[in-house]
C-alpha cells in the first residue's frame, strides 16, 4: 500500500518534471487537496482559529493597551497591588499593582514573537545546512554533519543554560538561541530526505532535458520537501513556547520588568502563598498557545503527508 | 556486527571531543568573563591586580592553550575548582548525582508504569472513547509546561492540602531538617517532583507504545496468532507487545538527556539538591568552571547512553545487518 502510493507520487512528479507549467498547477492541487483533508478536521480548524486570534492579539498589544485596558504593561501602581478582579483591571494586579490583563497580552507578544522567530531562524540554518551537505557530499557533509552529532549530544537546555549565565539576553537574542540548540534534527532530516529525492527518476530526466543544477534544486528538490519543513516547524514551535517560557522563569531568558509568559510567573511564584491565582493566568495562556499549535500541527502532518499517518 | 561495535566505540571520545570544543568555545567567545564581574563587583581594584588573577588563573594565555590546558585537566579527570565555593567542580556533581538519578530514575518509572498499559489498551481498542481521551491527554501533557504544574502541585498539595485538612506534603528538599531521612519522609519529598517530571514522559511514552502496538498489531505472525485460535489475551501480551518491546529499547536512551534537562526545572522548583539545580544555581553565580564541568558531564552521559542504547539493540535484534 505505502509502496504502490510512493510509486504514484513519483512517476507523477516524473511527468511533470518537463513542463514547468503544468508542475505549478499540480503543485497547487496538492496544496489544495492537503487543505481540503485539514478542513475535514474540524478539532483542527477551531485550534488554527485560536491561533490566529491569539496571534491578532499579540500583534494589536499597544493598540489594546490604549484603547482597552488604558494601562502600559508596565505602569505601576504600588497602593493598588494584588487587587481583584475590579472596574479597571479585568483580571486584577500584580504584586506591584500593574494590570495583569496588559501584561499578559504583552507577554503573549514577547512570547510568541520569541517562538516565531526561533522557529524561522531554525528552519532556515536548518534546511541550508541539511541540503548543502547532501548536494555537496564528501568532506563538507562529514563536517557538517559531525558537527550535527556532536550538538545533538548536548542536552539543548543545559547550553541555554550556559550561554543565559554568560550575558543577558533580550528577546530577539533569546529567539536566535532557542533556535541555534534546536536546528540540528531538522538538517538532518532534511539532508536525508534530499539524497534520496536525488535518486529518483525525476531528478534524473530534468538533468537529462538540459534543467541547470540551479533549476533542479529549487524547482524539483526543494518543492518536495517543503512538507517536511512545514511539520517541522509547526511541531517545534511549542517547544519553543514552553522553552522560553522556562529559561525566563529559571532568571535567565526575559528578565523582568518586560512582560513574557514565563518571566511573569518568577513574580507570581513569590507571592504563590498570598495571591495564587496570578500563577494561573500567564501558565493557562502558555498552555493554550502550545496545544492549539500541537492540534494545527498533528492535523496538518495527517494533511500533508497522508503516509505518515500513525 | 563486531566492525559496527568498534567504529561506535571508536567514534565516542571524538564526539565527546567536539562537545569539549563546543563548550569551551562558547565560554569564550560570549562576551563577559570572570575579570569583567570581577571589576564590577570590587570597582576599586588596581589594574595590577586585575593583571596578577588574569595569570593566576591562566586567562593571559592565548584561547588555544587554554583550552589545551583544560582538556589535559579534563582527561586526568579534573574539573577545575568551582568560582563560587572554591570546592572542586567533580566532588559537587559525584555529591549531587545519586539525588538526580534517584528522581530520574522513579520518574521513568512512574511513567512507565503508567503509559505502557494505557498505551496497549489505547492500541487494542483504537478509536474508541478510551482511546481518544488518551491521545488527548498526551495531546495535552506535551502542552503542560513542566515549571506550571510543579508550582500547581505545590499550591495543591502543600498550601491548600492542610487547609482542606489533608496533610501537607513538603515543597522542598530531599529530606525534613528535624527528624527527617526515614523512607517515609523520603518518599513524600519525592512525590511532586517526580509527578512533574514523569508528565511529559508517559505523553511521550504513552504515544509512542500506542503506534508501536498498533504497527505490530497489523503484522502477519498476530494474524497467524490469532488464526491458530490463540486467545486474545495471549496475542496481545504474548505475542504483540513482547515484540514492540524491542524498539522502546532505543527510546530508553533517548529519555535520559530528556530526562536530565527536564531535572534542571525540576529540582529549581523543588530545590532538589541534584545536578540540575546545581547548574541553574551555577549559572545565577556565573560559576565558570562550573558550569563548563557540568555541561561536559552531561555530554558524556547523554554520548554514553546512546551508545548504550545502540549497543545493546544490535545486540538484542538480530534481524538488523550492520556495514
Amino acid at each position: 500500500m505505502t509502496e504502490t502510493s510512493a510509486k504514484s507520487i513519483s512517476s507523477r512528479q516524473f511527468d511533470e518534471a518537463g513542463d514547468p507549467t503544468t508542475q505549478r498547477s499540480l503543485r497547487g492541487g496538492n496544496a489544495s487537496r492537503a487543505w481540503r483533508r485539514f478542513k475535514a478536521n474540524r478539532l483542527a480548524v477551531g485550534a488554527l482559529i485560536v491561533c490566529g486570534l491569539l496571534v491578532l492579539i499579540a500583534l494589536c498589544a499597544p493598540l489594546i493597551s490604549e484603547h482597552i485596558t488604558g494601562v502600559s504593561p508596565n505602569k505601576q501602581s504600588l497602593l493598588h497591588n494584588f487587587e481583584p478582579r475590579t472596574e479597571g483591571h479585568l483580571f486584577g494586579t500584580d504584586e506591584y499593582g500593574r494590570d495583569v490583563l496588559t501584561r499578559l497580552i504583552f507577554g503573549l507578544r514577547v512570547s510568541l514573537g520569541v517562538a516565531g522567530l526561533a522557529t524561522l531562524v531554525t528552519v532556515v540554518l536548518g534546511t541550508l545546512v541539511g541540503a548543502t551537505a547532501a548536494f555537496y557530499g564528501g568532506w563538507v557533509d562529514q563536517v557538517l554533519m559531525r558537527f550535527v552529532d556532536v550538538m545533538v549530544s548536548i542536552p539543548g537546555i543545559y547550553l541555554l543554560i550556559l550561554i543565559g549565565a554568560l550575558f543577558t539576553v533580550g528577546p530577539g537574542q533569546l529567539a536566535v538561541l532557542i533556535a541555534l540548540i534546536s536546528w540540528y534534527p531538522l538538517a538532518r532530516l532534511i539532508r536525508s530526505e534530499v539524497l534520496s529525492i536525488r535518486q529518483r527518476e525525476y531528478i534524473d530526466s530534468a538533468r537529462v532535458v538540459g534543467a541547470s543544477g540551479h533549476t533542479i534544486i529549487f524547482r524539483h528538490v526543494m518543492p518536495n520537501v517543503t512538507h517536511l519543513i512545514v511539520v517541522f516547524a509547526t511541531g517545534a514551535i511549542p517547544g519553543y513556547v514552553l522553552t522560553e517560557a522556562a529559561m525566563s522563569f529559571l532568571g535567565l531568558g526575559i528578565r523582568p520588568p518586560t512582560p513574557s509568559l514565563g518571566s511573569m510567573l518568577i513574580g507570581a511564584t513569590q507571592y504563590l502563598y498570598k495571591r495564587p491565582v496570578l500563577i494561573f493566568f500567564p501558565g493557562i495562556t502558555i498552555t493554550l498557545i502550545a496545544l492549539m499549535v500541537s492540534i494545527v500541527g498533528n492535523a496538518l502532518r495527517d494533511a500533508l503527508d497522508p503516509r505518515l499517518n500513525g | 556486527m563486531a566492525r559496527y561495535i568498534i567504529r561506535r566505540l571508536l567514534q565516542m571520545p571524538l564526539l565527546l571531543l567536539g562537545a569539549t570544543m563546543v563548550t569551551f568555545a562558547i565560554v569564550h567567545l560570549v562576551p563577559g568573563g570572570p575579570l569583567d564581574d570581577l571589576r564590577l563587583s570590587i570597582p576599586g581594584i588596581s589594574p595590577e591586580d586585575l593583571a596578577r588573577i588574569e595569570a593566576t588563573l591562566g586567562l593571559d594565555l592565548p584561547v588555544h592553550r587554554q583550552y589545551l590546558n583544560w582538556l589535559g585537566e579534563l582527561v586526568r579527570g579534573d574539573l577545575g575548582l568551582s568560582m563560587a565555593d572554591q570546592r572542586p567542580v567533580r566532588d559537587q556533581i559525584i555529591d549531587r548525582l545519586p539525588n538526580t538519578l534517584l528522581l530520574t530514575g522513579s520518574s521513568l518509572l512512574v511513567a512507565l508504569a503508567i503509559s505502557v498499559p494505557v498505551g496497549i489498551l489505547a492500541a487494542t481498542r483504537r478509536n474508541s472513547l478510551f482511546d481518544q481521551i488518551a491521545n488527548g491527554a498526551s495531546t495535552l501533557g506535551f502542552a503542560l509546561p513542566t515549571f506550571w504544574i510543579g508550582l500547581i502541585l505545590i499550591l495543591l498539595m502543600s498550601v491548600q492540602a492542610s487547609t482542606w485538612g489533608f496533610p501537607a506534603l513538603p515543597s522542598s528538599g530531599m529530606r525534613s531538617v528535624i527528624d527527617g531521612g526515614g523512607l517515609r519522609d523520603r518518599l513524600e519529598h519525592l512525590v511532586m517532583p517526580v509527578i512533574t517530571l514523569s508528565i511529559v514522559q508517559v505523553a511521550g511514552w504513552m504515544r509512542y507504545v500506542r503506534a508501536q502496538m498498533l504497527e505490530v498489531l497489523g503484522q502477519d505472525f498476530v494474524r497467524t496468532a490469532r488464526s491458530k485460535g490463540l486467545s486474545e489475551r495471549v496475542v496481545i501480551y504474548g505475542h504483540a507487545f513482547r515484540n514492540s518491546l524491542l524498539p522502546m529499547v532505543t527510546l530508553l536512551g533517548l529519555a535520559l538527556p530528556e530526562l536530565f534537562a527536564g531535572a534542571a526545572i525540576v529540582e529549581t522548583i523543588f530545590t532538589w539538591p541534584g545536578i540540575g539545580a546545581l547548574s541553574v544555581q551555577a549559572a545565577a553565580n556565573r560559576d565558570y568552571t562550573m558550569i563548563l564541568g557540568l555541561t561536559v558531564f552531561i555530554a558524556a552521559i547523554t554520548l554514553s547512553a546512546n551508545l548504550l542504547t545502540d549497543l545493546i539493540y544490535a545486540v538484542v535484534d538480530p534481524r538488523i545487518k550492520y556495514k
